[in-house]
């Protein structure tokens, strides 16, 4: 969290940590968005990373995963040190996001096979209907979110500028 | 008596101000992770294998933590990214802006650590004030005897 964030609640400013996320890793994120297909966002999918690993900042991101991502990975196995949860390590930061995702679609591209997807902002029921952020019915509501801003309207503040 | 209670709550205060952080007043990594656990929702709550692992950011003031839990094997283990303030103990979502954690777990938990916190301040400051007064070194005890006889 930054200072920003504490003091830009409601306003459509791009928060600074928020922005270099967005610049960094757009393009991997549409690339990964159209091999999603039904209509699904690189906002969305930006959203969904930013959520998981606070904008590529947390420790998780550190190990090239993004996406929350369990098990064993390319780079081996991150074991969290409270709980013994295992946590899929890939080649850390730019590769990282781009391979991390690259697993994440693979998972969820099937989610949709049935034709899930109709209307626009559906991505984050559907995945929290499938593991993600089990426990918090309130997940599609909270990612879009105008007040507080969640991580779908932070992102979106950033990509509009562009 | 009022000195004899004033210097029993100082006392009590150096005790209890061994369980804060040594900086004076900011908490350790492993309260402000207790604080996080407790702003959890009960459903989050009932997750098996829940836990809190800390993070540095070195942007960051705050105490940073992410959850996790067992996990599905196509989901994810991330409960949620929490932020927590090492002077006050506010526990905010890391990706939300501006969102606090409340429950009544926590606000109860908050208080404890409120007074932690107090008390590590007080301990703190009546350390600093004594190396600034060579006269008067020594005890904390006897700093507040002393001042209040010279009163």
């Amino acid at each position: 969290m930054t200072a920003d964030a504490l003091v830009a609640p409601n306003s459509r400013k791009c928060l600074g940590n928020v922005g270099s996320f967005v610049n960094q890793y757009r393009a991997n994120a549409q690339t990964l968005a159209n091999s999603l297909g039904n209509r699904v966002t690189a906002a969305e999918v930006l959203a969904v990373a930013g959520n998981e690993s606070t904008y590529g900042t947390s420790s998780f991101a550190a190990f090239g995963n993004f996406f929350g991502l369990h098990g064993n990975g390319r780079a081996g196995t991150y074991y969290t040190t409270q709980n013994h949860t295992a946590v899929t390590m890939f080649p850390p930061i730019q590769g990282g996001f781009m391979a991390s995702g690259q697993v994440f679609v693979s998972r969820v591209r099937s989610l949709y096979d049935a034709g899930t997807r109709s209307k626009s902002l559906a991505f984050f029921p559907v995945l929290n209907q499938h593991g993600y952020a089990t426990g918090n019915s309130a997940y599609p509501k909270t990612m879009t979110s105008t007040n507080p801003r969640g991580s779908y309207t932070l992102v979106s503040a950033c990509m509009a500028g562009h | 008596m009022k000195n004899t209670l004033l210097l029993l709550f100082s006392l009590l205060c150096v005790m209890d101000a061994d369980a804060a952080d040594q900086a004076g007043g900011r908490l350790t990594t492993d309260q402000g992770r207790m604080l996080v656990l407790a702003s959890l929702t009960a459903q989050q709550g009932r997750l098996p294998s829940r836990g809190a692992d800390p993070y540095n950011d070195p942007h960051s003031k705050f105490l940073l933590y992410t959850v996790t839990w067992a996990g599905t094997p196509n989901g994810s283990v991330v409960v949620g990214n929490y932020a927590v303030d090492p002077r006050t103990g506010d526990v905010f979502s890391a990706t939300t802006a501006c969102d606090e954690m409340k429950n009544a777990k926590l606000a109860a938990l908050q208080r404890k650590v409120h007074s932690k916190l107090q008390c590590a301040n007080m301990s703190w400051h009546l350390r600093s004030i004594e190396r600034r007064l060579p006269r008067f070194s020594g005890q904390v005890l006897s700093l507040t005897y002393d001042t209040h006889s010279v009163s």
